[in-house]
């Protein structure tokens, strides 16, 4: 069932449509992500949700109830802010404990309920540190707290890793991941990292130019990609205009765009003298751990292709070296748009 | 219902900014105007005759050259003295830097007037210092002579060196160790180094402080008034046309007066945004220098030694001179005979009680208006996009181009009739005008407090506190108060100091029923009742002090 609707939503700004007629599903305790680059639209789209903006046109329907023209303080939607937001003049204990502050709960449940709630994040023993003694990561656990403590139906999360550094934003997924797994709480989550979508998400609504492309589980959407843009967007892939596609297989018609992905292509050494169906020059090499890269020039076109590293370095290719280039007509993908 | 609300919430939107702006243009621009129209007026109409007869007389183009000649002066006496100090405190390495900071920083909140009793207690002809010297080198007469443009110039110097002392201190903590030693490894030599980039750095600073001490030099009135003598300048003369009820001359006086201030705002201005430089975002803070030669640290200590004792020099006279028994020292070079009667006539005597009290009321009074102002205008500079913005900070920063007496000549102009934006009461004569123009010189200050607090309030944090489920007001009690509270509280107490010990605004505008301690202070003093005097001074002191106490604790919480 679903839980959130959004229906027609679009959202202009100074004649400028930040969101375009976006219409949106997001089931009970499903954890969806929204995926576009900067400036599609993406961070509006979750505010217009959470009510801090209001649409120009459209509904929004939460548990079959139109929110469309309620406050804010009333949806009972949680939200994490890119830069947490939080209160600088309050502890940790009475950040978190701040929602309920305001409901008139009383005190002794609210100091239950935000040594729950620390324990979840794992910040047990810190409610009485300031903000500005927190670690970026900690800072992040904070503002998770103060959302899911006054138990939101649903939780809004705003590009929540941008400002930490790799390895702490790889170990705060899994930990949000694991939470979001507990308490089975709905997610709509805001990224521009594709990586990051794909390994958090149930599904992903992919956004561009203030539009909803293509919505649909990870391994679809890199499987059967909408459009151009999308095969581009999610995951690398070589894209090409139909006439520069640089292998002679039939497309289907009306197709503009061809799209390959690297690791569905294949290179086989070209002794001199012998002729392949697709003779290329290896331009340029580069090991990637497990993984070998190479740029290959083939009829003008470069094309990008990955190999497990698993051949004995002496038969391995070099710059400089001939190959046949060989894909499996399966593999290739073609866009009317 | 909703479109009902709506409407009503825009109408108190619109009945808001109509009352701030009855508020700033009535007691502001519109004061401003009637003194400039004033100084057209003659018994023959609209004329030129009052600038006329100003530019033809002697005594007149005298005070005017030197009010500008004070002005210029004062820049350069507290130009030097400033920024000597900044460098020896920021620039080396330093015993007791901290304190010596909170030292040197104590003019800013020590009213001039105080400054300048105290001063003739200590160097006047039969002051402490010069008595001593006397008795010392067995002179037969004062050494030096403290009244006239050398008085004023020393009085400024103490009073204002301050505002350069700050800025340039801010300007070297902006200076990038790491284009220092880049240029002394490209070659550069130590005066290369000054002139080519800590001078460049410190230029915005110095121009900045150039002009407030350049303002604050030719709006200057209790040193000129008092020790000027025969130095007459355009605040002394504008009193003399006041009292002598040549309200246009007055009038024409102070157009001239801001004609000058505003004319050096200008060219300084225009200067400065040659000058002006973005500093590197990633400054390495510079490293102090330690003053290798034995022979220059024991100098730069014994000249800091030497100033810190002038500056603490005159608070020390006027505490013990408060406890001088009524009476006793006539004749003697220093008091003998102490005791607390000065302090017990001033708390149980109701004549000599009644201005600390006005003062105390009035300084609230005035911390008021300026919340009830300042606020509301700064949130709509800040946080709106509204139309008004541009003519809310003109309005409200319009009397920092205006001096102490400008601003009082204004006042008494524009509300000595009835007008519409007194309610058609004549306000001249009512007890409510002093603490109105303490507060039209006090607000942008005020303004400014807020803007700076308000900026510093995030949206975000508004909008967090919404998700979270907070009503608008439970955000403003529990956001954005807490936020904005140490900054604002800070600015209220600062006017609360400066209007406590306000001099010149009160002289042109007091009454029997407002007279402030400082006029009480001057009258006791011109009674030769020097302890009552130095009591009323003590007090305010110790007011000024704790007051800074705490303002400095509040702007170092965040
Ligand atoms: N308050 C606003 N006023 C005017 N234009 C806005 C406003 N908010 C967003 N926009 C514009 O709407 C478009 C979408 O902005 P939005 O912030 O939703 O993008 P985003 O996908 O979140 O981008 P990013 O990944 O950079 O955060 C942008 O072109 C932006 O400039
Ligand atoms: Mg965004």
């Amino acid at each position: 069932m679903s839980l959130l609707e959004l229906r027609n939503i679009s959202k202009n700004y100074a004649n400028h449509p930040a969101c375009n007629d976006i219409s949106l599903a997001i089931d009970e305790g499903e954890f969806f992500t929204l995926l576009g680059p900067s400036g599609c639209g993406k961070t509006t789209l979750l505010r217009l949700i959470s009510g801090l903006v209001k649409p120009d046109n459209g509904q929004i329907f939460l548990a079959k109830r139109n929110i469309t023209e309620l406050a804010v303080e009333k949806r009972n939607i949680g939200m994490v802010f890119q830069n947490y937001a939080l209160f600088p003049h309050f502890n940790v204990f009475e950040n978190v404990a701040y929602g309920l502050k305001l409901k008139k709960v009383s005190k002794k449940t609210i100091k239950a309920k935000v040594a729950e709630y620390l324990d979840l994040v794992k910040l047990t023993g810190y409610d009485n540190r300031k903000i500005s003694e927190l670690s970026g990561g900690e800072q992040q656990r904070v503002a998770l707290a103060r959302t899911l403590i006054t138990e939101p139906s649903l939780l809004l999360l705003d590009e929540p890793f941008s400002n930490l550094d790799a390895k702490l934003r790889d170990k705060m997924r899994v930990e949000l991941k694991s939470i979001q797994r507990r308490i089975n709480i709905t997610t709509v989550f805001v990224t521009h990292d594709q990586s990051e979508a794909f390994t958090l998400s149930d599904r992903i609504a992919v956004l561009n130019e203030g539009q909803c492309i293509q919505v649909g589980s990870p391994s679809k959407i890199y499987a059967d990609p909408a459009n151009s843009f999308v095969a581009a967007f999610v995951g690398e892939t070589n894209l090409f205009t139909v006439q520069d596609f640089p292998f002679n297989y039939k497309i289907a018609p009306l197709s503009k765009f061809v799209s390959v992905r690297p690791q569905h292509i294949s290179i086989q050494p070209l002794p001199s003298g012998k002729a392949g169906d697709h003779p290329g020059i290896i331009v340029d090499f580069k090991t990637n751990g497990a993984l070998l890269e190479y740029q290959i020039k083939l009829k003008n076109q470069l094309l990008k292709v990955v190999v497990l590293n698993i051949l004995e370095n002496d038969q391995r290719l070099a710059i400089g070296d001939s190959v046949n280039v060989v894909i499996n007509p399966v593999n290739i993908q073609a866009f009317v748009s | 219902m909703i479109r009902k609300l709506l409407n009503s919430k825009k109408s108190a939107y619109y009945l808001g900014i109509s009352l701030l702006l009855w508020v700033l243009i009535g007691f502001i621009l519109y004061p401003a105007l009637k003194t400039f129209y004033m100084s057209f007026n003659s018994s023959a109409g609209l004329s030129l005759v009052n600038y006329f007869e100003i530019f033809t007389s002697r005594v007149s183009m005298m005070a005017l050259r030197n009010t500008v000649m004070l002005g210029v002066l004062t820049v350069l006496v507290c130009g030097t003295l400033g920024t000597v100090l900044a460098f020896l405190v920021n620039y080396f390495e330093l015993k007791y830097k901290k304190i010596i900071d909170k030292l040197l920083l104590l003019p800013l909140v020590l009213p001039g007037l105080i400054i300048v009793f105290s001063f003739v207690q200590l160097y006047g002809e039969s002051g402490l210092v010069t008595k001593t010297l006397e008795a010392i080198f067995s002179l037969n007469e004062a050494p030096y002579s403290f009244s006239g443009l050398r008085g004023i110039l020393f009085v400024h110097a103490y009073t204002q060196y301050v505002y350069f002392y700050l800025n340039v201190s801010v300007g070297i903590k902006q200076l990038d160790q790491s284009t220092i030693d880049a240029s002394r490894n490209l070659g550069a030599s130590k005066l290369k180094v000054f002139t080519s980039i800590i001078l460049p750095t410190i230029t915005p600073a110095l121009i900045a402080s150039s002009i407030i001490t350049f303002m604050t030099g030719i709006g200057s009135f209790s040193a000129p008034s008092i020790i000027g003598g025969s130095y007459k300048v355009l605040t002394t003369q504008i009193l003399l046309s006041k009292a002598n009820n040549f309200m246009s001359i007055a009038a024409t006086q102070v157009v001239i007066l801001i004609l000058v201030s505003v004319t050096y705002l200008v060219l300084a201005r225009g200067y400065e945004r040659r000058k002006r430089f973005t500093p590197s975002v990633r400054a390495t803070p510079i490293r102090p220098v330690r003053i290798k030669s034995n022979g220059l640290n024991i100098l730069v200590h014994i000249l800091l030694v030497l100033l810190l004792t002038l500056i603490i020099l005159p608070i020390i006279t006027i505490i013990v001179l408060s406890f001088v028994k009524p009476g006793t020292w006539m004749i003697d070079i220093y008091p003998r005979e102490f005791s607390f009667e000065n302090y017990a006539q001033i708390f149980y005597k109701t004549r000599a009680l009644k201005p600390f009290l006005n003062s105390i009321t009035m300084s609230t009074i005035t911390a008021f208006f300026c919340l009830a102002i300042a606020i509301p205008a700064s949130y709509i500079i800040v946080k709106t996009k509204s139309k008004v913005r541009a003519l809310l900070e003109f309005l409200t920063m319009l009397p920092l181009a205006m001096p102490s007496s400008a601003i009082a000549i204004n006042m008494i102009n524009a509300f000595n009739k009835p007008n519409l934006f007194a309610l058609n009461t004549v306000l001249v004569g009512l007890y409510i005008l002093l603490p109105l123009a303490y507060f039209v010189s006090a607000l942008p200050l005020m303004v400014r407090a807020s803007i700076v607090s308000l900026q510093s309030l995030n949206d975000t944090y508004l909008e967090a506190s919404k998700i979270l489920g907070a009503r608008r007001l439970q955000t403003f009690f529990t956001v954005v108060i807490p936020t904005i509270a140490p900054g604002i509280t800070a600015g209220l107490l600062l006017i609360f100091i400066r209007s406590i010990g306000e001099y010149t605004i009160s002289v042109f505008m007091y009454n029997a029923s407002n007279q402030p301690i400082s006029i009480a202070m001057a009258n006791s003093i011109f009674e030769y009742d020097i302890g009552l005097a130095m009591a009323y001074g003590s007090l305010i002191v110790i007011i000024a002090v704790v007051i800074s106490t705490i303002i400095r604790r509040l702007s170092s919480d965040k």
